[in-house]
């Protein structure tokens, strides 16, 4: 499997550095502001207290309303929407094409010519979209520890690990359904990056605006974003759901790709 | 032939796609022994890349089923594949790497067999260009890369689809010679064309589909009846013709126009010779059936 994972990534080096160097350019922009934003705390508070309140639980998930504080600033900016969206893009176009674009160009056939099982072939994809997105996510991390310090945001830096983590984890989650749509061939693998960006950015928004009204309360709860806290994860105060959801998710989307692929037509 | 186990077996293999009423391919049995080159001949869709695909586990099949060297194609599919070199019809190769880069990662992915210095061989006799991106070479080049990454671990079965699209006549001489080593060491080798002349030269036997079905399966050799000769026949009047297609000691072929058809001999030629002198003739020839007719017949007369 060592060989797959290895060719995997050497085909996608430009594509992950670009994608490294995008992210690490955001976090460094969002940080690199903080200090003249601190420096408005009272002025910019007032202008996101007067927002309604759906508006601005978009851009803080309910979270904390004072983004001028390190942590509300860093929820508000970072981890509740930008990073998880730029995860979520680079997440759901490796799900979708990690196994595709083998097919499209029929180089699959190529490799399921040599004794590789179709099971193993699965799971040295995956491995690669996961170490790939591991790769943007830890050298993202490295910076916003490093300019964090640097503009006076004084975290544990244990908390915004975890945070980047399961920012990271969530992100993947989207791209696992992808993949498992992908896996299946056909029409659903045609759909699957549009139900992936269906169900993660429909559910941003339903999620976000489920205090709005209690008719998508219900509804919601079995939207991902409802178990995407990061304020409580950056306090060190746990994930809430997000673990099981993310269980749940990994699981299905591993057992759906397998049943889908194990032995169905290449096209 | 029968003493030695074949190395590709299928029995009554079939495939139906989705709910299509049509079989793309209608229980094909058929057997390849060891150190045996099969030509597989057929117009496009006929069937050919179908059994390919089924044979290598790309395609499940809709009922029936392929051993590989004793193995169950769809069961056993990553053990088959030990022993299997493929070549793709129309190969499609990653583009970015060079062909050394792509040959180094398909030799990770087969067992180790010592056989690097094979490799070499056939990196030399192809004068394959392994240090370019694949992508920038020609479509003969990387039909090269194809070739050199379906023969280098020398596997005891070989599926080729079009093997020689793209090469010169030198290197198509340089394939029919990697075919022959690989027949010497008792290699079974199916092999898909649209050549004539290519199956004439490389196969043991031919088989032609049409239509998803193995209409014809035929020994290329000196006694093969594929030298069998072929009667052109003109005759005064029609009613003739129309009635030598039941004529004993004659085969009917098929009708080149109102008075005239083609006939091969039922039996020996001087009993078609006889069978013809019944009937008033106005111009008689002969020819010899080659591979060619053969498949024309099955094609261009029942179309």
């Amino acid at each position: 499997m060592k060989p797959l994972i290895a060719w995997e990534l050497r085909q996608r080096k430009m594509y992950l550095l670009w994608w490294t160097l995008g992210t690490v350019l955001i976090v460094a922009l969002l940080l690199g502001i903080y200090p003249s934003i601190r420096s408005q705390a009272a002025s910019f508070n007032q202008v996101i207290n007067q927002l309604p309140t759906s508006l601005r639980d978009l851009k803080t998930g309910g979270g904390a309303t004072d983004v001028t504080s390190p942590i509300g600033y860093l929820n508000a900016q970072l981890y509740y929407i930008t990073l998880p969206l730029l995860q979520i893009v680079m997440s759901v176009g490796l799900g979708s094409s990690l196994l595709a674009r083998d097919e499209h160009s029929r180089t699959l056939e190529l490799l399921l010519s040599r004794p590789i099982s179709r099971g193993k072939l699965l799971l040295a994809k995956a491995v690669s979209g996961i170490l790939l997105v591991a790769g943007v996510t830890v050298v993202s991390l490295l910076a916003t520890i490093a300019l964090a310090s640097a503009v006076d945001i004084h975290i544990p830096i244990g908390n915004i690990i975890n945070a980047s983590l399961y920012a990271a984890l969530f992100s993947l989650s989207f791209g696992a359904i992808a993949f498992a749509f992908a896996a299946m061939g056909g029409r659903w693998q045609r759909a699957s990056m549009a139900v992936a960006v269906c169900i993660s950015f429909g559910g941003y928004l339903l999620a976000s605006l489920s205090g709005l009204s209690h008719y998508i309360q219900t509804p919601a709860k079995f939207l991902p974003y409802h178990y995407y806290t990061p304020t409580s994860i950056l306090h060190g105060q746990g994930v809430g759901g997000l673990d099981v959801y993310l269980v749940i998710v990994f699981a299905a989307a591993a057992v759906v790709s397998w049943l889908g692929f194990r032995s169905r037509d290449i096209e | 032939m029968s003493i030695m186990a074949a190395s590709i077996i299928t029995n009554k293999l079939t495939k139906q796609y989705g709910s299509s009423a049509s079989r793309a391919l209608s229980e094909l049995s058929l057997e390849i022994q060891p150190g045996e080159v099969y030509g597989f001949l057929g117009a496009n869709g006929a069937g050919k890349s179908t059994t390919i695909r089924l044979l290598l586990n790309f395609l499940q099949p809709t009922s029936g089923s392929a051993t590989i060297l004793g193995l169950d194609s769809v069961g056993d599919s990553q053990a088959v594949k030990k022993h299997i070199g493929y070549l793709a019809g129309d190969i499609a190769l990653y583009k970015k790497p060079t062909g050394k880069e792509l040959l180094d990662f398909m030799s990770s992915l087969q067992p180790s067999t010592g056989t690097a210095s094979y490799r070499k061989v056939l990196e030399k006799r192809f004068q394959a260009d392994l240090a370019k991106p694949i992508g920038t070479l020609s479509k003969g080049n990387r039909q090269k890369i194809g070739i050199i990454q379906a023969f280098m671990h020398q596997p005891r079965v070989l599926i080729l689809d079009e093997p020689t699209s793209g090469l010169d006549p030198l290197m198509q001489e340089a394939f029919y010679q990697t075919v022959a080593e690989s027949k010497q060491q008792g290699a079974a080798i199916l092999m898909s064309s649209h050549s004539f002349a290519e199956a004439e030269k490389t196969c043991d036997r031919i088989g032609i589909i049409r239509q998803g079905r193995l209409v014809l399966e035929q020994k290329i050799s000196a006694e093969s009846s594929l030298d069998t000769v072929i009667f052109r026949v003109t005759f005064v009047k029609s009613a003739s013709l129309t009635d030598s297609k039941s004529a004993s000691g004659l085969t009917f072929v098929s009708q080149t126009d109102s008075h005239s058809g083609l006939y091969k001999p039922s039996g020996s030629i001087g009993e078609a010779l006889k069978a013809l002198s019944r009937y008033d003739i106005s111009e008689l020839s002969t020819q010899k059936l080659d591979l060619e007719d053969e498949f024309l017949e099955y094609y261009g007369a029942t179309e």
